[in-house]
């Protein structure tokens, strides 16, 4: 039921019972909000929160490969629910590039656009075929306003973020690219994965990258991030397995990102 | 560049028409927008086309629809494909679709109309899903173009009740 003012008097309208647009589309709607429910981001929240907001959203897909325009994010807010994102930044005039993010299902794409208005130079692409939904991000930011215990998991999410940017810049000025490429590594290692227990480690959203994307990770070259996945190699660190990288020794691992640490302990017991 | 389109499945023809109603009220370019139909409804009535004043025209139970959005959209078209059975089609994917058998993606595994619509920027994940509806006698409206022309026409159709899908690639 609708209602309105008109000269003093009070009309009802009733209108036919709509369905929102998601909820038309049940089957995407369903593995939406399972993807949702299990990311961070929406972990916990109570379902009718859930099915409020994917009410408000239309979906998106963009191929494998493809470079979005920046000016787009201003625009819109979009949630990930399939395939994997690369957000980097570019230098235009060298071409160098170093990646800022790989996002993955249930994550949102340039959450900082929901927080002010500035442009953000960033670029986003897509490494799989993605399938997002999106809303405008007026209608994103009164959402989160009209929500405030989505709070409770927003602004531990935008917290990670910021620590894995903490973590990007001080790897980049204290570390050299050995290290930095190990402790991207062990970053991604998936968690009580059930290969784990033989001793086989799988990684999360960087197991198919190619050297390039992981020297883009590291703000390195191939070139350099080849020669040390084939050195791990060689050694019995690393697999390659069916184009998928696997951690083989995890404690070997763990030394060449802890070998920086250990060279300032020594040097600090000799001075 | 990038590839842009939207594209919405109708359960009926006056939903399409009520559609195109919508897209031309916020100024949408109609030749950007194509439809794709099985263009039979059930199986008791003949379906084809003929030509009489210069000008092709559908025979069967959406006679109507078919003709009229025929004239309003760039091109006409009527198909049979092994795996469809009869298809009905307006506006300038029709292109898409007959280039595309010549192309080597149509031996990637598309079908006739996926081969279309992987050439305007929809995922292999999601041509399936379209494919379904087309065989189910549903429509599918899809508008290509610039991000802007796209978004407008989104803008027009999406809603409370309806599901448009955006397709980048």
């Amino acid at each position: 039921m609708e209602s309105m003012h008109n000269d003093g008097c009070f009309f009802y309208i009733a209108n036919r019972r709509e369905i929102p647009a998601m909820k038309r589309d049940p089957v995407y709607f369903n593995q939406c909000k399972e993807v949702l429910s299990r990311s961070p981001l929406f972990a916990g929240l109570a379902e009718s929160l859930l099915d409020d907001m994917l009410s408000l959203f239309r979906r998106d897909t963009w191929r494998r490969g493809v470079h979005l325009d920046p000016d787009i994010f201003q625009e819109r807010f979009f949630l990930l629910i399939e395939g994997r994102l690369e957000v980097m930044r570019i230098n235009p005039q060298t071409g160098r590039s170093i990646t800022l993010y790989i996002l993955g299902p249930g994550d949102g794409i340039d959450m900082v656009t929901l927080l002010n208005t500035k442009p953000h130079e960033m670029i986003s692409m897509a490494l799989d075929d993605v399938a997002l939904i999106s809303v405008p991000i007026g209608a994103a930011r009164d959402w989160i306003d009209r929500h405030p215990e989505f709070n409770r998991n927003f602004l531990p999410y935008l917290g990670e973020q910021m620590r894995q940017m903490e973590d990007l810049v001080s790897d980049l000025v204290l570390h050299d690219t050995m290290t930095r490429l190990a402790r991207l590594i062990l970053r991604h290692i998936v968690p009580h994965h059930p290969h784990s227990d033989d001793g086989i480690y799988r990684l999360k959203l960087i197991h198919d990258l190619h050297d390039e994307g992981l020297a883009r990770m590291v703000g390195s070259v191939r070139q350099v991030v080849n020669r040390h996945l084939q050195h791990w190699r060689r050694q019995g660190i690393l697999h390659k397995q069916k184009f998928q990288i696997e951690v083989a020794d995890l404690e070997s691992l763990q030394a060449c990102a802890d070998e920086a640490k250990h060279y300032v302990e020594q040097r600090r017991k000799t001075t | 560049m990038t590839k842009n389109c939207c594209v919405v499945i109708y359960p009926d023809s006056h939903a399409v028409e009520q559609a195109l109603g919508e897209l031309q009220s916020v100024g949408c370019d109609l030749r950007q927008v194509s439809v794709i139909g099985s263009g039979c409804h059930g199986e008791a009535y003949p379906v084809g086309i003929y030509c009489t004043d210069e000008r092709m025209r559908f025979l069967g139970h959406q006679d109507i629809f078919w003709n009229t959005i025929w004239g309003q959209l760039a091109g006409a078209a009527f198909f049979w494909e092994p795996d469809f059975g009869p298809l009905a089609v307006a506006g300038r994917v029709i292109d898409l679709m007959v280039n595309g058998l010549e192309g080597a993606e149509f031996s990637d595994g598309f079908s006739f109309p996926g081969t279309a619509l992987f050439v305007t920027g929809v995922p292999r994940g999601s041509i399936n899903e379209y494919e379904q509806a087309i065989k189910a006698e549903k429509f599918l409206l899809l508008v290509d173009g610039e991000r802007r022309d796209v978004e407008r026409a989104c803008g027009a159709l999406h809603g409370e009740t309806q599901q448009v899908t955006v397709h980048h690639a």
